[in-house]
């Protein structure tokens, strides 16, 4: 890739040019203690048993060894003492559009961002102006008796809702940055949606970006009531533009009886981001939940969106598109347990490395004895772009008993040099003979975007494909 | 000045020669034949046309309405009025033949010009109704999992959409059965213009039978050892290239 | 043919007193056994003190059941009483006129004949290693096991003193297959089956391995197999794995490949309380072609865990894997394998499939394949199955007349086929196919 491209999708920090000054009103300091913990809780006026629940939390992620035993050593590189956990702008930054450099502006452009949306994005104004849009949204959605909230209002407001269900699905201990986001979450959505009630539009973190900004360790926890059904979208194509280096989500989403959830995700991490999430759902009798994930870039994402099918013929699906450029490694997958008769749950995995990027495929199917019916597809597929590009698949499948189906297909493939000449001989030039092929490629995974998001998805892809050939 | 001139062209794969001083002119509303035993470098002569990198070109030039075609990308060669259509179309997953059609005459519009999609479509469904192509084809992955047959159809197709200057078909003939031939030879046909020359590749005589040529050049060794007309083709067909090759040591 | 039976016990391990296998270092016998080969021998008893067992949290070991794998109730073999040589030598029965056949018990040779033929040499390791010290010195355990059972590698190499050296001549062709008996008697017995495979430059072989128990009694056996082509050569390598029902195997096949060189190895998991093999394939030369097959039959509570990688550390390269479980009762299968495409292996064609048919509500089958590409121009592709018989296929065997129950026997044996017709000689498919048959008989009659 380019330079020029590079540098365009990715900010520079080193530039001295791109660097704005930082003033938080509220800022939990480097390092992570107790003193820490209860820094957080206080400025968020944490009800007792979530001070609690976050002091446990810091005790089981500091007693958890890292997970380099099949994991990435990479992850060693994180000092957790150089990271702070808690920081939350009491006023505005104050920037100016003229100090953003002219390719980011460019890059903006090409990606069709809206005009508000960019000034967001750049860090121009953390009051993403969506305040009117928000309000329509809060109301539409309330008078059907939908609760849209950030995690800490939540909490306090709507305890028994939110209480029996918190930290249930990933519990704290799930893994060492499950622990880590249950002692020093912040931001995040809760979203509670009442029996029966079918969302109509999609809901999105955007909405509320005003009212906390997106933290680095997001709590999200979704509970779709009986016959319910809702669509949420995180994060956009545009860059984000981060400072802090470590990015660890806990994302719970509950599907009650016959309830539908669909997650929808598209990030693009700047390349000095370790992006470590933790994604599960619980589908109960005849539920759905569908995690439908785009991957662009970070320094290493580790992300295993998962369902656990706990009721009778629920289903689970993940749909996932990862890319990895020069310096990214994107480590991705899918986890499906099968608890109950008839579930079925589908993966379908599509990874696009280029340069030196790497992408890797874990996935883990879990199919119980006793059970019956149960169905799992899984295919991943990988396309290698240039020669330094790697690829990797570890799936993991148990199957107990023989009333089962599974089924995993796995291949790697490449654009060979005889494609590229035989569409550059009908005109088309070789990097847009490389796109088409790539976006051929992720086509069919593509479409299951909203379609905002799948528009700006190729341009971004395209972008992304730029300099990677020749 | 309207016509395809190759002069003195020489090329190599690797250390071997393949093309041998070769001149040949394929002028503006003619149809051109080549035929040759195989490995007479027939193929060769259409990659090198298109510029594929594996051959390197060591001598001579190529130019099409007096334009240096080895000058120029492959996809430069394209867009300005060379098509190839290949011996062996190559398969591209994921692509549709909408979508490549349509990519690959976008790339001949003027920057910021976007095509118009209601008479792309309607133009496409006409070539394709001539052609005998199911509408279904426009949804399927170019060439993937195509017979021998629709593989050559698609590659007419995509000349008729594309309207190029000049033609090179590469053993359009192989793998077609009697009636496929019919199909293909009618599409060429069609695509016979003052405007555009043609150059046929071929082993058999059996195509020209359906695409009368103008003008018939004999192949050997990587250069033209003999033209004349249409009865050349047929007196290759009874007597075999060995009586050309004789002829020439004769008069070596 | 050779009666070796009357002779005297070969080596000193004969003598070892009673001990279990993990605390008493096995006895070597240095006499006329190149020095590094003893050294090596020491060297190896040290490692397998040192190294640490099987740990839950080790990836390697993931699904297995480490209580199978408990070394602390075994003792080294000791020599076959003369009717039970007897008995094991009267019951090794291949395929009519084989070029060569050696039969062994607890690692002693029983009997062997040796060919006749020239251009191959068929030798008990322990005499190969006095005459062809040089040639075993080059390729004898040369890759370190890397797939998890490197303690048990390392103890395999200490109390190795048996074992088959094979060595083709360049261009000889080997009609005729080499058949190794290998037989473990005794309670609580253990041997260390090892059969080495040079094959020379454009040559050819076929070389069979029976694993089988004199008893039913408990017991363990730890083998490995190596099997080396050179440019241009082919072997053939069937093993058929049938301890008792309460043996517990664990086996470590290493496959090299020279330029243009195809090596086929087929494995046939029908015995044993549980079973692993660790096979690593080394797609070396230019045009090399790696093919691994594995069958297993597990019924009542057996694990039959296999582990692979297939390994392309250069250009132009091929391998294909499949392997197939078919699960009875609580039987528990385990496929891990890896195609590892290195730097530079650019226009490697690597597949790997695994395909399970489960036909217990309590089996357990669990697959793990993986992909790790670093290459260019590849063509690469895993896939595995897991799942029952096809309702559609019992239900047209039925309408054909055939019963439920011989419908499933049917189609399940049909699944087995492919492995067997990997042999690609007529005989020895016959032969494998025949075993099959005999266990899938006998579950029946239960």
């Amino acid at each position: 890739m380019s330079t020029d491209t590079q540098n365009a999708v990715d900010i520079d920090r080193s530039r001295g040019d791109f660097h704005f000054p930082e003033r938080h009103k509220f800022d939990a300091g480097y390092g992570l203690s107790e003193k820490t913990v209860d820094y957080i809780s206080d400025v968020k006026n944490d009800p007792d048993w979530v001070r609690e629940f976050r002091k446990k939390a810091l005790k089981v992620f500091n007693d958890k060894p890292m997970p380099t035993n099949w994991a990435t050593k990479d992850l060693e590189s994180i000092n957790f003492d150089e990271i702070r956990y808690y920081l939350s702008d009491g006023e505005a930054p104050k920037r100016s559009w003229d100090d953003v450099p002219e390719d980011v502006k460019r890059t903006f452009d090409r990606l069709g961002i809206p005009e508000q949306e960019r000034k967001f994005l750049a860090g121009v104004e953390a009051q993403y102006d969506s305040e009117a849009a928000y309000s329509n949204v809060q109301k539409a959605v309330s008078d059907q008796g939908v609760i849209f909230s950030n995690s800490s209002d939540a909490l306090k407001n709507h305890p028994e809702i939110f209480r029996p269900w918190f930290g249930k699905v990933i519990p704290t201990g799930d893994n060492k940055f499950s622990a880590l986001n249950s002692a020093v979450f912040s931001g995040g959505s809760f979203i509670y949606v009442p029996k029966g009630v079918k969302v109509k539009h999609p809901l999105q973190a955007y909405f509320r970006i005003n009212s906390e900004r997106f933290g680095q360790f997001e709590r999200t926890l979704i509970i779709v009531d009986e016959g319910a059904e809702v669509m949420y979208m995180e994060g956009c194509t545009a860059p984000k533009f981060e400072t802090s280096t470590l990015h660890s989500a806990v994302v719970e989403l509950v599907a009650l009886k016959g309830a539908k959830i669909q997650y929808v995700t598209v990030q693009n991490w700047s390349s000095n981001v370790f992006n470590l999430v933790t994604k599960r759902g619980i589908a109960h009798e005849d539920a759905e939940v569908r995690w439908i994930d785009c991957n662009i870039g970070s320094r290493l994402t580790m992300k295993y969106p998962g369902v656990i099918m706990k009721g009778r013929r629920a289903r689970g699906e993940v749909i996932s598109i990862a890319l990895a450029n020069t310096g990214q490694h994107q480590d991705t997958g899918a986890k499906m347990i099968h608890a109950a008769d008839e579930t079925t749950s589908n993966v379908v995995s599509k990874s696009i490395s280029i340069g030196t990027g790497r992408a890797t495929y874990r996935g883990q199917v879990h199919i119980p004895k006793h059970l019956k019916g149960c169905k799992n597809n899984t295919e991943c597929d990988a396309l290698l772009i240039n020669s330094s590009s790697r690829t990797d698949t570890y799936p993991a499948i148990t199957v107990r008993g023989n009333e089962h189906a599974t089924q995993h297909e796995a291949s790697v493939s490449q654009v060979s040099a005889e494609q590229i000449f035989y569409m550059q001989q009908r005109g088309l030039s070789e990097g847009q003979a490389m796109s088409l092929s790539v976006n051929g490629f992720i086509n069919d995974l593509v479409r299951e975007f909203p379609m905002e998001y799948s528009v700006e998805l190729k341009r971004l892809i395209d972008l992304e494909m730029e300099g990677s050939v020749g | 000045m309207s016509k395809l001139e190759i002069k003195n062209l020489s090329a190599r794969i690797g250390e071997r020669e393949i093309l041998r001083s070769l001149t040949l002119d394929v002028p503006k509303g003619e149809v051109h034949a080549i035929m040759g035993p195989n490995g007479s470098g027939k193929s060769t002569l259409a990659k090198v046309l298109a510029g594929h990198e594996d051959y390197e070109v060591t001598g001579g030039e190529v130019l099409m309405d007096g334009e240096n075609l080895l000058d120029m990308e492959v996809d430069e060669r394209s867009r300005a009025g060379f098509f190839l259509a290949f011996q062996y179309p190559i398969e591209i997953p994921g692509v549709s033949n909408a979508n490549f059609l349509r990519a690959a005459l976008q790339a001949r519009q003027p920057e910021g010009v976007e095509l118009d999609a209601v008479a792309f479509y309607h133009q496409m469904y006409a070539k394709m109704d001539e052609l005998e192509m199911n509408r279904s084809f426009t949804a399927r992955s170019v060439n993937e999992g195509f017979s021998g047959g629709e593989k050559k159809r698609n590659e007419i197709l995509q000349m008729m959409m594309l309207q190029p200057k000049y033609s090179v078909l590469d053993e359009t003939d192989s793998g077609l059965d009697i009636d496929a031939l019919k199909v293909v030879a009618k599409g060429v046909n069609v695509m016979r213009s003052p405007e555009r020359g043609i150059l046929l590749i071929t082993h058999y005589q059996r195509l020209l039978d359906y695409i009368k040529p103008d003008v018939v050049h004999v192949m050997v060794e990587g250069r033209i050892v003999k033209s004349g007309g249409p009865e050349l083709a047929l007196e290759l067909e009874s007597k075999g290239y060995d009586w050309v090759r004789e002829e020439l040591l004769a008069t070596a | 043919m050779t009666q070796v039976l009357d002779a005297p016990p070969s080596s000193p391990a004969a003598s070892t007193p009673a001990g279990t296998l993990t605390t008493v270092p096995p006895q070597w016998s240095h006499d006329g056994l190149p020095a590094w080969f003893t050294s090596r021998q020491e060297e190896a008893w040290q490692a397998f003190l040192a190294l640490s067992p099987p740990a839950r949290n080790n990836e390697a070991w993931r699904f297995a059941d480490l209580k199978k794998h408990d070394l602390a109730a075994f003792e080294p073999g000791v020599d076959f009483e003369r009717a039970d040589a007897v008995a094991a030598v009267t019951r090794s029965v291949g395929i009519p006129s084989p070029v060569a056949k050696i039969v062994l018990g607890n690692d002693r040779v029983l009997d062997s004949d040796a060919p006749t033929i020239a251009g191959i040499t068929v030798l008990p390791l322990a005499e190969a290693l006095r005459t062809h010290g040089d040639l075993i010195r080059q390729h004898f355990m040369a890759r370190p096991a890397t797939l998890g059972g490197e303690k048990l590698y390392a103890l395999h190499l200490a109390a190795l003193s048996g074992g088959v050296f094979i060595h083709v001549a360049d261009n000889a062709e080997i009609a005729r297959p080499v058949e190794i008996h290998q037989w473990l008697g005794g309670l609580n017995a253990s041997a260390f089956p090892h059969t080495l495979v040079i094959a020379g430059r454009n040559s050819k072989v076929t070389v069979v391995d029976y694993f089988q128990s004199l008893t039913s009694e408990p017991g363990f056996a730890c083998g490995v197999t190596d099997l080396v082509a050179a440019d241009g050569a082919k072997i053939t390598y069937v093993a058929c794995q049938r301890w008792s029902r309460k043996v517990h195997s664990h086996h470590f096949c290493t496959t090299t490949t020279g330029r243009d060189a195809t090596v086929k190895s087929i494995f046939l998991q029908l015995g044993a309380a549980s079973s692993r093999t660790e096979s690593l394939c080394l797609a070396g030369g230019a045009g090399s072609r790696s093919e691994m097959f594995n069958l297993a039959v597990a019924e009542g509570d057996q694990e039959m865990d296999c582990r692979t990688r297939q390994i392309h550390h250069q250009p132009h390269t091929f391998s294909n894997l499949l392997f197939k479980n078919v699960l009875f009762d609580r039987a528990r299968t385990i496929f891990s394998g890896l195609i590892l495409v290195e730097e530079g292996a650019h226009f490697t064609d690597a597949y790997q499939t695994c395909r399970n048919l489960v036909l217990s509500p309590d089996a357990e089958a669990n697959a793990l394949p993986g992909l790790e590409i670093n290459a260019d121009q590849v063509k690469c592709s895993h896939g595995s199955t897991s799942g029952p018989l096809s309702e559609d296929e019992i239900f047209y065997l039925r309408s054909r007349g055939i019963s439920g129950d011989a419908a499933r026997q049917l189609l399940a044996f049909g699944f087995c086929r492919e492995v067997v017709e990997a042999i690609d000689h007529p005989e020895l498919e016959a032969a494998m196919s025949s075993m099959v048959e005999e266990k899938f008989r006998r579950m029946r009659k239960r």
